[in-house]
């Protein structure tokens, strides 16, 4: 993932799949779809269109938070404007 | 010319037998194949100097030599030969002048006092190892700029590896996705660790310091916990908790990172049996270790400070 925390990579997605140490690289200087190996025989090998799906669901399900987390923020901020409080106010209130 | 046949010539009264005088120009004793004898006590005097003309030799036959009294001596004006393979007891005090040539000394010198050699050239050192004790206890003082294959100033051992993949959830010991650290920044000193199925090994005994990070990352949620663990055995079979790092992630409504860094030292004298284990223990499932085959992110150091204690 990126320093925002937005996955960017399938193992963004493959960490989230299952927990521990399960899969890893047969190239770690490398790590696309061919180079991954299982590593717990109790998992199986994810298919690459799963991996990429995944991976944009991730991305999809980020932006969304963010959006949400934005328009949260924008609308509580109207909010406490509508009750009378100025910007300086809020922003010693929330940060923003 | 006239002729006297007698057996004996003797003088009158014991004064001097004069043969030859004045005009006399070639006084000749016997011809060729005769012997003149002089008898034992008789004495040969030289009134002066006496020749022997050009083409003559005196020659003494085997059995026969000539003896030099104290005091006497020869004098060689001329060229000596034929002396060098019978000449004995020359004294080589005598010799003042000129130089004894290289092919006279024999190839092994008679064992002998070399105290007194100076000037010596050590280029000709050819071979063989010149002894410890040869050298003083305090080296002279140059420079060292040529040495090579010294000790690592004290530090025998340095070696750092890191986790490669990401994963989630508690695991203890971590056992895969280990990698030496290999970029073009890092060298490690002396043999290094080795792991095993999670275990670590030490190359030599030693008192090491182990310096263990965790980075990990949640995604807008809350972990009360986090934190890495570092156990140690010293019979190779029970581990106990020789290091901790704690901390915890708050949910920042996005994903939210943290870490931890364990030091511990290791005193290892047994290296068969004192080894360690690494591990991380969280308390949302979901939260991510961090690994990375291109920065550290989780990694560990071992440093051997010294010699086991």
């Amino acid at each position: 993932m990126d320093n925002n925390g937005r996955p960017n990579h399938i193992e963004d997605y493959l960490v989230q799949l299952h927990s521990g140490q399960w899969f890893g690289w047969s190239d770690s200087k490398n790590k696309v779809y061919a180079n991954l190996i299982i590593l717990d025989d109790t998992k199986s090998k994810p298919s690459e269109s799963d991996c990429t799906s995944g991976l944009a669901t991730m991305q999809s399900d980020f932006d969304t938070a963010q959006t949400i987390a934005t328009n949260k923020k924008a609308s509580g901020k109207q909010k406490l404007k509508d009750l009378g409080l100025d910007d300086d106010e809020i922003q010693v209130l929330i940060g923003a | 010319m006239s002729k006297i046949e007698v057996d004996t010539i003797d003088t009158q009264s014991s004064t001097t037998l004069q043969v030859g005088s004045t005009n006399t120009a070639l006084i000749k004793i016997g011809t060729s194949g005769d012997t003149v004898e002089y008898p034992a006590g008789t004495t040969f005097t030289q009134s002066g100097t006496q020749n022997v003309t050009a083409g003559g030799a005196i020659n003494v036959k085997s059995g026969g030599s000539i003896i030099i009294d104290s005091g006497a001596a020869i004098t060689n004006n001329g060229t000596a030969t034929g002396f060098s393979a019978d000449l004995t007891n020359l004294n080589a005090t005598n010799l003042t002048s000129g130089t004894v040539p290289g092919a006279r000394f024999p190839a092994t010198l008679p064992i002998a006092n070399g105290s007194a050699l100076t000037n010596l050239n050590a280029t000709n050192l050819g071979s063989g190892t010149v002894p410890d004790a040869r050298f003083p206890a305090t080296l002279p003082a140059i420079s060292g700029a040529n040495l090579t294959n010294l000790p690592a100033g004290g530090i025998t051992e340095a070696d750092m590896w890191r986790i490669t993949t990401a994963f989630s959830g508690s695991v203890q010991p971590i056992t895969a996705n280990w990698e030496r650290c290999d970029e073009d920044t890092f060298a490690k000193i002396g043999t290094g660790m080795s792991v095993s199925s999670g275990i670590w090994s030490f190359p030599i005994t030693g008192l090491y310091q182990v310096v263990w990070n965790c980075s990990w990352d949640l995604g807008a949620a809350v972990s009360r916990y986090v934190y890495s663990e570092l156990i140690t055995t010293n019979d190779n079979s029970t581990y106990t908790e020789r290091g901790v790092g704690w901390t915890s992630i708050f949910n920042g409504s996005s994903t939210t990172y943290t870490s931890a860094t364990i030091s511990v030292f290791v005193n290892v004298s047994n290296v068969s049996n004192q080894k360690i284990k690494l591990g991380v223990n969280v308390d949302n499932s979901s939260v991510n270790t961090r690994g990375s085959s291109t920065a550290n992110q989780s990694y560990v150091s071992f440093i051997r400070l010294g010699d086991s204690q």
